[in-house]
């Protein structure tokens, strides 16, 4: 409780919190704040902030305000697909890998480094050309590829509680150790690996942001990386296409750095009171 | 008097409160003296010491007092004057010696680096004056080179003696300088330590916890309770025929010096609290021979017999011989 | 002895990851959807060359077969054609690796010292004004996609001021500046991008390492001897804290081929990572896995060669 109320009550986890609380809005509430597809032409190309269109319209005529809006949908979608498909993956391996240790654990630390050390923007490029841009496979495709961290994370605090007495005493009492692992020792040491996901969740965001950016985005939704795109080549002549995505995303990442960073803080704290 | 101290009062900030660690304290130090100052952790004892180097944590300030080395205050000096003080006039044996030395850095460079950041001759003379140095503490000078992790406990203890001993200061401050070590090596510390005081002209003082060390090394000795002096006087005169019951109880809590192992007592409650000290005397919570008076006011520093100055109210009625 | 054993170590621990993504790149050949052939040679190959394709990669053989024939390939440094550049991909990516290298180890090396003086004057003002806003502002670009930021650049200084170039690596037919001249106008702006995308990692990472070694007992024994604050840290905590910066410099290193990629599609800079990136949208993927192949290979050895700077710093490190 004393954990919760130095968590809520910081500076950064309310900014974060204010942040994600409108983009949430936005995306559950797309078709009421902007309905319509926002990928279909409202007007004139390339037309400045205005009245009608308060962001503007790119070179395709598209409002980019409702881009904006819906484009928080497919964010939101890869922050909390992505990361959490990571974060089951990670969970489960690094639980694993530590509680049962040995050649198994031998094993997946050499695989966690594996995949560590490769560069995963490009893995994802590669995987996302061959296999095609689809919202779901590319969330796959993301989560499967920044999972090692928390797996590594996850591994370490296994190996950490696993020689409490606490845990010592489930297991001569009879315990399945497959129920102990995931009872009691993961739920204790998940900490860590909860605010590393909220970071992932902003390596989610920016990831998707990039491949959009590099017109490998699904074509079928509205993306801020889209916006991006179509801003590139109209730089000098439309800046705003390339100043108000930029700056969204930027806000999207910063509460979910935000937020991050104050899990973090926090959990050191608790570490401090224990001592 | 090489080294007076005076008033001295040190606090700690813990979130908004300030809380008195050292509490005015006075003694003084002549040339070639040699005081030991011992009580339970948590006493003071160690704050004392590096408030005479103003050398406390951030958190940490001297509130009130003087440190006067050869008649500089080093609490007023401006930071260019504290600087060439430290390690000049007044250096230190520090607590840890596992961890008192920079792991990437070698030993020698180390030792090198501090004479030439106070004094001006070559580096090679500097490196002469270094295994002059780790001979006398009696290390090979071909160890020079080699890193911390390259030693073993005795031998880091053994080089950051002559770590502080480089720059050939006046005042030496050993800290708990043998905690670390195995027992074997204490001794040869601790003795290495007595030769060096009198080969060097030191002025030392030696913090511990350990009386027998103290009283093996040191003439004068101050007992420490709750950031105040209790007791000081010489060694001998303190231990066998004390006159504060902290002193007493203290005493009594160690394997006797001259005796076979008798019975040991153990004193009764816990340090006090820095945050919640008693009004009166600070030992009275816990003191046999506490009088109502004890409880409400603070005994003043008084003269006893044999030259020492005991903080109690009782002081010359309690003639306790060991 | 023990030196020579601790690398050899290292050098085994890299052979799985070669190989990792080497077999990546041949399921993706074999898995991919559609025939293999027409990963390799492109949608609009001659009936010849895809002969000759499924001949020399042993496509109708089994599929360990294949996985020779491959690898046996990739040992002699043939890393299949580019159907774009009608060129050898080998060749292309030697090209290709020095105009990265040049923008990438640049922007790194500059990003790495300023990064960590930065990290380490927040750290010894720590709680402070100063610290606040190196903090901040460091927070601020950590959020900022490094594309976005080559974008705001050229935005600034190119379209605006019109000071610099805003892309390629040299400007056609203009005869005002000598050619080494022009070449460095036009790294200005990706270079800076890249480094500033990269600086709040050394700045945080500097700054929580020296807070850190700030309290360890040789820091306070360093005080005690007389040196000034200043020296203090340069000389004591900074040493220390370095460590862990150069292992996030080695581990970081595929993190910085990605910012290039985006980077250099931004700016047009011709390196590997615009060669990526026309290769994807050309879905030429000799290229994309020649790319991933010699990225990966040269992550790896960077790594190594970090792990070789840091037993260097770090004495420690054999004897453990």
């Amino acid at each position: 409780m004393r954990r919760l109320k130095i968590f809520i009550t910081n500076k950064q986890t309310i900014i974060g919190l204010c942040i994600l609380s409108v983009l949430l809005v936005f995306a559950i509430f797309a078709p009421v704040i902007s309905p319509g597809d926002p990928l279909f032409s409202k007007g004139a190309p390339i037309q400045r902030p205005n009245k009608e269109h308060i962001f503007g319209t790119d070179n395709m005529g598209r409002d980019v305000w409702a881009m904006i809006v819906w484009g928080s949908r497919i964010s939101m979608v890869f922050a909390f697909g992505a990361a959490g498909i990571s974060l089951i993956i990670g969970v489960v391996l690094g639980a694993l890998s530590g509680y049962i240790g040995g050649v198994f654990d031998d094993i997946m630390s050499r695989i966690f480094e594996v995949f560590y050390i490769i560069p995963r923007t490009f893995l994802i490029i590669l995987m996302v050309a061959i296999f095609g841009s689809s919202v779901t496979l590319m969330v796959i495709i993301v989560g499967a590829t920044i999972w090692p961290s928390n797996a590594k994370i996850m591994r370490a605090q296994v190996l950490t509680l696993k020689s409490r007495t606490y845990v010592q005493a489930a297991e001569v009492a009879g315990g399945k150790r497959l129920s102990i692992l995931f009872r009691h020792v993961v739920p204790n040491g998940i900490g860590p690996v909860l605010s590393n996901s909220t970071l992932q969740m902003a390596q989610a965001v920016l990831t998707e942001a990039s491949l959009s950016f590099l017109g490998l985005g699904d074509p079928s939704v509205a993306s801020w990386g889209k916006i991006l795109q179509a801003g590139q080549s109209h730089i000098s002549s439309a800046p705003w296409l390339v100043i108000i995505p930029g700056i969204v995303i930027a806000l999207m990442l910063l509460a979910f750095n935000l937020l991050g960073t104050a899990l973090q803080m926090t959990l050191n704290i608790k570490q401090q009171l224990i001592e | 008097m090489i080294l007076e101290v005076k008033d001295l009062t040190v606090e700690f900030q813990i979130g908004k409160n300030f809380l008195t660690a050292v509490n005015n304290v006075n003694f003084g130090l002549g040339q070639q003296d040699s005081l030991g100052l011992v009580g339970e952790s948590g006493c003071g004892k160690s704050t004392t010491g590096y408030a005479l180097m103003n050398l406390l944590p951030k958190n940490g300030r001297i509130s009130n007092g003087k440190v006067l080395i050869n008649g500089v205050d080093i609490v007023t000096a401006s930071d260019a004057e504290v600087r060439s003080i430290r390690w000049k006039e007044i250096s230190m044996i520090f607590q840890n010696a596992m961890t008192a030395l920079n792991p990437v850095q070698k030993i020698g460079d180390q030792i090198v680096n501090a004479l030439l950041e106070h004094e001006t001759i070559s580096r090679s003379e500097a490196i002469d004056r270094a295994s002059y140095f780790f001979e006398k503490v009696g290390i090979s000078s071909s160890r020079l080179m080699q890193y911390p992790h390259e030693f073993s406990g005795g031998m880091k203890q053994r080089a950051v003696i002559a770590l502080a001993l480089i720059c050939y200061p006046k005042i030496l401050i050993a800290d708990e300088p043998t905690t670390a070590l195995d027992v074997v090596a204490q001794r040869q510390v601790i003795e290495l330590l007595i030769d060096l005081q009198k080969e060097l002209n030191l002025s030392m003082i030696l913090i511990s916890h350990d009386i027998s060390a103290v009283a093996e090394a040191c003439e004068k000795i101050a007992v420490m309770y709750g950031g105040e002096i209790m007791e000081i006087g010489p060694t001998r005169d303190v231990l066998i025929r004390n006159n504060h019951p902290y002193t007493n109880a203290l005493v009594g809590s160690f394997p006797s010096l001259h005796k076979p192992i008798s019975k040991l007592t153990q004193i009764p409650g816990s340090p006090p609290n820095l945050a919640d000290m008693p009004s009166g005397c600070s030992f009275y919570p816990r003191c046999t021979y506490a009088q109502n008076i004890c409880l409400h006011e603070k005994p003043p520093m008084r003269s006893v017999r044999f030259n020492k100055l005991c903080k109690c109210h009782f002081a010359e009625e309690l003639d306790f011989n060991q | 002895m023990d030196f020579a054993k601790y690398i050899a170590r290292r050098v085994l621990q890299m052979i799985p990851v070669i190989i990792a993504v080497t077999i990546f790149n041949f399921l993706i050949i074999n898995f991919a959807p559609g025939d293999p052939v027409t990963v390799l040679a492109g949608e609009n190959a001659t009936q010849e060359y895809m002969d000759e394709l499924r001949e020399a990669y042993g496509l109708n053989e089994p599929i360990l077969v294949r996985l020779k024939l491959y690898m046996q390939k990739l040992l002699k440094g043939d890393l299949g054609v580019s159907y774009t550049y009608r060129q050898p991909v080998a060749n292309i990516i030697k090209e290709k690796m020095k105009v990265t290298l040049m923008l990438v180890l640049l922007s790194e090396i500059a990003t790495i010292v300023v990064g960590t003086a930065l990290g380490a004057l927040a750290a010894r003002h720590e709680g402070k004004t100063l610290d606040n806003i190196i903090s901040n502002v460091s927070m601020m670009l950590y959020c900022m996609p490094v594309y976005w930021l080559g974008m705001l650049l050229i935005l600034f200084f190119a379209v605006k001021l019109q000071w610099l170039p805003s892309s390629g690596m040299y400007s056609f037919g203009s005869q005002k500046y000598s050619k080494s001249v022009d070449l460095i106008r036009h790294l200005i702006l990706p270079s800076l991008t890249l480094f500033l995308v990269r600086l709040p990692t050394y700045i945080k990472l500097t700054r929580s390492t020296v807070v850190e070694v700030a309290q360890e007992d040789y820091i306070n024994s360093a005080r005690a001897i007389g040196y000034s604050e200043k020296d203090v840290y340069k000389k004591h905590a900074l040493p220390n804290a370095l460590l862990p910066t150069v292992t996030v410099a080695g581990m970081s290193l595929s993190t910085v081929f990605s910012g290039a990629l985006l980077t250099e599609t931004v700016f047009s800079w011709p390196g590997m990572g615009r060669m990526i990136f026309d290769g994807v949208a050309s879905r030429d993927y000799p290229i994309i896995m020649g790319g991933f192949l010699v990225t990966t290979i040269l992550v790896v050895v960077g790594s190594l060669i970090t792990d070789l700077i840091y037993m260097y710093l770090d004495p420690r490190v054999v004897h453990s």
